[in-house]
Formats: structure tokens, sequence, C-alpha cells
């Protein structure tokens, strides 16, 4: 009796041994490294107080498309933003247009010069608004997670403070006024597929009536 | 203390050599362990000799220590600059910063440091964007539900954790897209089709599987093969290997994020022939955007590197 007594403590011993030489943890515990960056007030900043601005002198998207089609090189040095070594152009650009269908992600524009445009209300993702814009300077950051976190954030407000309810109030015929970010392959730019990431979007009564 | 007395008198010594020979650049590399990052150092090294350089490699074998030893003997050898692909974003600072002190310029490949101004510049890969391309294209593969995995890479990497993260800001905004299980696999082959075979066993109706790296995505595959779950698991990688990029053309994989070591090895080096030349005011991060390669675009891919 007096064994097994011995033989239980010494397992339990080792037992012990074992569990408190292990260092159990989340396998995502080495993402949640911080150096007190934070984007969303960051973003808050930038949202209230900087795009604005942005939106407001951006250039006219028929005018920006009219350019692209004669002088791409010349429309991508002059409005286009490039980040790194990269064949992706970001835009701002602000218009108007008459609401022509919608669907699951986006509104379908027909702006006054005759082009179609998506005016994006769901799958908001990537770095339009945040390269376009041209004001988030890469350098400004201690690293890629952290400005890539502006994006995320950006994409966010995006979501929740202009697109959220804009989709089920677009009505066919209606008009909308818009300003906002869009992409282009500068080798292969498809001027049939220009998809605006929105920070101003503004439904109307169309302006015959 | 010996050495210490030496080494300022064996780095004069180099320096005078220098001055009659050829001028060197230093490539130091986390690990020529994997054939990716041998392509980085072996293309930076190439690029440097053309500019008329010197250039020899310096093998870090994933290890902080080897790392620092090998900053120390090129500061006191008097190499003209360092091309350096880092173990550790925070860790590796410091021998930046060493390398900065002796008027050494570092440029940092692919993987970044922390720290904003120690490196001269820093070309990396746009992981985070990589993968919200790939998240978004996963998405719609799945027709927005079902239930996936995650195989992540070494859980130390910053590259681990902006390829995680970049692919959660999408999938995470999709609620019937259920993460069952999340693995580390350390970016190896063998140890991904282990993990996976195990996965399977617990999970049997997993839909697809986003692995940090190619080469887990295709040690993935082979346990889904073994499976016979081929027809109904996606397979999802990162690095657009020469392996991975056969696979999609071959309908195995679904899809791949393809980087370009070539561009950043070379770019490095010719900022640092740059530099060396006197000019100064380079941006501090240079990001290289990525490319999405599906079963769409793979013949592009087919024989590019």
């Amino acid at each position: 009796m007096s064994t097994l007594i011995k033989y239980s403590i010494a397992v339990f011993a080792c037992l012990l041994v074992v569990f408190l030489s292990l260092d159990i943890r989340r396998i995502d515990k080495d993402n949640k490294k911080s150096n007190g960056f934070d984007a969303v007030m960051y973003t808050t900043n930038l949202w209230e107080n900087e795009l604005p601005a942005v939106a407001e002198k951006a250039a006219g998207l028929s005018g920006l498309l009219d350019a692209l089609r004669s002088d791409p090189v010349s429309a991508i040095s002059t409005n286009g933003y490039k980040l790194g070594i990269s064949k992706t152009v970001y835009f701002f650009c602000k218009g108007s247009g008459t609401v022509e269908s919608i669907d699951e992600e986006d509104i379908w524009v027909t702006l006054a010069d005759g082009s179609r445009i998506q005016i994006a209300t769901d799958f908001i993702f990537g770095n339009a608004v945040r390269d376009g814009s041209g004001i988030v300077n890469i350098d400004d950051f201690l690293n890629m997670t952290d400005f890539n976190n502006v994006s995320v954030a950006l994409n966010k407000f995006v979501k929740n403070k202009v697109v959220a309810g804009l989709k089920t109030k677009a009505k066919p015929g209606l008009r909308i006024d818009f300003a906002g970010a869009f992409e282009l392959n500068e080798t292969k730019p498809d001027l049939a597929a220009i998809r605006v990431i929105p920070v101003v979007a503004a439904l109307n009564p169309p302006l015959h009536e | 203390m010996f050495l210490m007395v030496l080494l300022p008198f064996l780095s004069g010594c180099r320096k005078q050599e220098q001055v009659q020979g050829k001028q060197r650049i230093a490539v130091i590399i986390s690990t020529l362990n994997n054939p990716w990052f041998v392509v980085l150092a072996e293309n930076a090294a190439e690029r440097a000799r053309e500019l008329g350089y010197e250039a020899q490699i310096f093998d870090s074998q994933n290890n902080s220590a080897k790392e620092a030893e090998h900053f120390d003997n090129v500061i006191a050898m008097g190499y003209a600059a360092i091309l350096f692909n880092p173990t550790d974003a925070d860790g590796s600072v410091l021998n930046v910063e060493r390398a900065k002190a002796a008027g050494v310029p570092t440029f940092c490949m692919d993987r970044e440091i922390n720290s904003p101004d120690a490196a001269a510049s820093q070309i990396l890969s746009d992981n985070f964007t990589g993968c919200v391309k790939l998240g978004q294209y996963f998405v719609k593969q799945m027709n927005k539900k079902g239930s996936y995995v995650e195989i992540l890479g070494l859980v130390g990497d910053n590259n681990t954790w902006n390829r995680s993260n970049g692919f959660h800001s999408v999938v995470d905004e999709f609620p019937d897209l259920k993460m069952v299980a999340q693995q580390s696999a350390d970016f190896d082959r063998n140890k991904a089709l282990e993990v996976m075979e195990t996965i399977m066993q617990a999970n049997p109706d997993i839909d697809a599987v986003f692995c940090g790296n190619d080469a887990m995505a295709l040690g993935v595959y082979q346990a889904v093969l073994a499976a016979g779950k081929e027809d109904r698991i996606k397979v999802f990688g990162f690095d657009g290997s020469d392996d991975a990029i056969n696979s999609i053309a071959q309908g195995k994989m679904s899809a791949t994020v393809m980087q370009f070591p070539v561009l950043e090895a070379r770019t490095s080096a010719e900022l640092a022939n740059s530099y060396i030349r006197g000019e100064r005011g380079f941006k501090k991060k240079t990001p290289v955007e990525v490319v999405l390669v599906t079963p769409a675009n793979v013949s592009e891919y087919l024989t590019k590197k």
C-alpha cells in the first residue's frame, strides 16, 4: 500500500513538473504585437479632417476618363498615385450620374457623357481610398502592418458611414453625387470596368424634375 | 580584447585594399535552406557583380546570433553596403543600426525591420495586400460560405501574420465562412502534409485550405489527394513557386500569389549602388506589388519568374 502511495506521489510529481514546464498559449499570440499605433484613431482624423478636402479638389470623373482615353500616360502621371513598384494606379475622383441598376455589390451609374461606372456598396477591400487620396505616406509608418491597417479602417468607414443603406435607397433614375477612389492596371487599363469606392455618396431626385 | 584591438587595424587594411580593388557588397540572408531565399540572395549578389562590385553571400541560418556575427564581420571588413534579408523584424534592428553607425548602409529585401530610419531603404513584398486579393478570390470561389482551414507559416515571422491578417481582413467579413482549424506548419511541405492529415480526421467536411506559402499548399494538396478529396477541397497558397504555378495550370491548386524575388533583389542592389555613388533621399519603404494567379491568368506565369 505504502509503495502504491509512493508511486502515485512520484507520478503526480512528474505530471506536475511536465505541466509547469509547458507554455500553452494561443497560436495567434505572436500576432498581437503592438507598437501603440491606433489605426482607428489615425483614420478618424484622416476621415474627418483631411479626406473632405481631397474629395472637394478631386478631378471630375468624366474629364478624367476622357484624359485616360486620349493620353493615358499623361493622365496617370497628373492624376494617379502608385505605391512602390507596381502596375496598379489609384485615382481620386468626383462626379454625378444617374442610377441605372443595382446589383448585389454595386450601383451601376451612367455619367452625363454616357460612361457607365460602378459605385461599390459591398465587397469593399484594398487600398484604393488610402493610396488614391495621395495623403497617406508609407514612410510615416513604422511597418507595413500599421500602414495596411489604415486601409482596413478606411474601408470600414466607407462601409459604415457611406454605403450603409445606400443600396436599399438607390432606385433607377435617381441622381447620385459621389466622390471616391478607383484603381486601374496601367498596362491593361479597362475603362469599361471603373469601380469607385465612395467616400461621399448622396442620392437626389433627377435634375430634370 | 585582442580582437577589439585588432579589428580597427584589420578594417583599415581592408579599406586600403578596396581603394586598389573592387568595393564589396555583402548579402546577408535569413536562410539558404529555402529555395525562395536562395533566389533572392543569388540575384542580389549577381546584380551587385554586374554593377562592378565583389559580392559575398552570408547565410544567417535563421539564427539571430549568427546574423549579428555576420554584421560584425562585414562592418569590420569594410564592406560598402549590405543587402539584407532579416531573421527578425525587431531583433535585427540593432544590427542594422550598428552598421549605420559604422557608415555601412543596409538595404532590406523582402522582409522588413521595425525601424523607420535604421535601413537606408527597404524593398518589401506587399504580403498583406496580396492576401487581400487572395481573400477576395477565396470568398468568391466559396460563394461566401463553407468550412476552411488555415495553415500558418512560422508564428514568429512578420510575413506569416501579414499574410494571415490580409486574408482575414476580407474573409472574416463573411460570417458563413467558418475557420474550423488554424495550425502552423512552419512553411514546411512535409509538416503541412502531416498537419492536414490530422486536421482532416477531426474535420471531415472541409471545403478549402488557405496556406501561408506554396510549399505548405503543395503538402496540403498531397494530403487531400491521398484522402481522395481533391475534387471537394480547394487549396490556396502564396509565393508563386514554379510547382504551385504548374499545379494551378493542371487544375490542382486553386490560386496563389506571385512574388517577385528577382525584382526585389536587383532593385536593392541598384539602390545600394546609387547610395555608394553619393545619391541620398531614397524612399524608406518601397512595397513591390504581388499578383494573384488563378486558372484564368496562370498561362502568363508558366514560364516567368
